[in-house]
């Protein structure tokens, strides 16, 4: 029987039936394939990544420009051609899949301790098996639990989820409304403006998201992407939400790693 | 306040006043933080007496034991060439790796004398079980090792009919049904 969503827009909940502060589920594994120095696969959602690290290893030098004393590291990302709605080719000039991975590569290195590994190279392989929005988000989280399984020193975890904005502003102005082919959103805009939390795929391209990512139980911010616009009094509260699903995804990624920690205690 | 027992990077273990920072910790605003997953551990600070143990975190040793320079091990011939053979390590000092490392064996590392005049077909076939010594760190194709002495060459060996072989000297193995001699680099039994 299909899940009767008619009464959603009512009781305020969302298209997936989640109140705007809800997180989707977070399943994580930790040392999934033993070939590699370490890897996790992460669920948030229907968003899944696996994620492969190796190294610190050697790393073949390309072009001879050395980076000084610090680990270079190189980020992967190879989207699956059955990942999305619709097949598609992955491009290997992909931009929006260099930026991503550029983002992350940035992030990373901002927490490893990558000084004690001088020309060396770690390089950290994502797979996106399916995606449904928090893309980012999903690839930072699974990149850190894979660092935390190879044993790279880092400084805290990093930790990412999105958040996003039921404008009505659009509305008020009387332009076109953006959510109207959504019945869920576009009763939601008639209450507030609310921040959401943790987009899925189909909110993500209707409203206006950012992704945030923070170090560890601080909150000092050290991923912020937004590609959408958004009128910039919303941001805040779209960041403040951000930063609070950050510090529970952290929870979350915590007891997977204590667990794998005590896993290993027990083993060996 | 004893620091715990396991940590998880990022976690505080304890104020810098009472340990020394180890391997596996660094320090934020004077508390010690640990940066790996792992029990911890303090030790005497053995080069000055006096002052703060050390509280390092070191990695579970559940990872697979790394090969050093004269590290016995046991691996299997997986591919004999003109000048080098290539084998799986299957045994790091006495310790079953969990995956197979890769080595190879150089002609003049088959035996200490008349090394120029070593053909690897009349010491090792694909398959033999060999003790050897690691020489050599080498690099992403494998370590290098050696089977240059009288305990290290061939420890299990088949013949060509597939039957297990005893060894009779130091360069003959027999097939222990048919009893027919096959050439190898025999290890002296221990």
């Amino acid at each position: 029987m299909p899940l009767d969503t008619s009464s959603y827009s009512l009781a305020l909940l969302r298209l997936d039936g989640r109140r705007w502060n809800e997180l989707r589920r977070i399943h994580a594994q930790i040392s999934t394939q033993a070939a590699v120095d370490g890897s996790s696969y992460l669920e948030m959602g229907n968003t899944k990544i696996i994620c492969t690290v190796t190294g610190p290893a050697e790393g073949r030098r390309v072009g001879g420009g050395g980076s000084g004393g610090e680990a270079t590291i190189q980020v992967e990302i190879s989207v699956a051609g059955f990942s999305g709605v619709d097949r598609k080719k992955s491009g290997r000039g992909d931009r929006r899949i260099f930026e991503l991975s550029y983002t992350i590569e940035q992030a990373v290195q901002t927490t490893l301790h990558t000084q004690n590994y001088s020309g060396s190279t770690i390089s950290i392989n994502l797979h996106v098996l399916t995606q449904d929005g928090s893309l980012l988000a999903a690839l930072i989280n699974a990149a850190t639990l894979a660092l935390i399984d190879a044993g790279v020193p880092m400084s805290d975890y990093l930790c990412a989820c999105t958040a996003g904005s039921t404008t009505n502003t659009a509305s008020s102005k009387g332009a076109p409304r953006p959510q109207a082919a959504l019945p869920g959103l576009s009763s939601l805009d008639e209450e507030a403006d609310d921040p959401l939390l943790d987009l899925n795929g189909l909110e993500e391209q209707e409203l206006p998201f950012l992704t945030v990512g923070t170090l560890g139980a601080s909150e000092k911010v050290v991923v912020c992407i937004m590609e959408t616009r958004v009128q910039a009094t919303r941001l805040e509260e779209m960041l403040a939400v951000g930063v609070d699903g950050c510090k529970r995804v952290r929870s979350i990624m915590d007891s997977v790693v204590r667990d794998h920690g005590k896993r290993m205690v027990d083993e060996g | 306040m004893a620091p715990p027992s396991f940590a998880i990077p990022g976690q505080t273990l304890a104020a810098s006043s009472k340990y020394s920072p180890g391997p596996g910790t660094h320090l934020i605003s004077s508390q010690i933080t640990s940066s790996l997953l792992g029990p911890s551990d303090s030790k005497k600070n053995t080069i000055t007496p006096k002052s703060t143990p050390i509280l390092s975190i070191q990695r579970p040793s559940n990872s697979p034991p790394q090969p050093s320079v004269n590290t016995q091990v046991y691996a299997r011939i997986t591919r004999l060439e003109r000048l080098q053979a290539r084998c799986d390590i299957v045994v790091v000092s006495d310790i079953v790796a969990p995956l197979p490392l890769r080595g190879i064996l150089r002609s003049q590392d088959v035996r200490a004398t008349e090394k120029d005049k070593v053909k690897l077909p009349e010491c090792f076939v694909v398959g033999d079980i060999i003790r050897a010594v690691i020489v050599g760190l080498g690099d992403q194709q494998g370590y290098y090792l050696s089977t240059a002495g009288n305990e290290f060459g061939v420890v299990m060996a088949w013949s060509e009919a597939g039957n297990g072989c005893v060894p009779v000297s130091w360069k003959e193995v027999r097939d222990s049904v048919t009893g027919v001699k096959e050439l190898r680099k025999v290890a002296k039994p221990i």
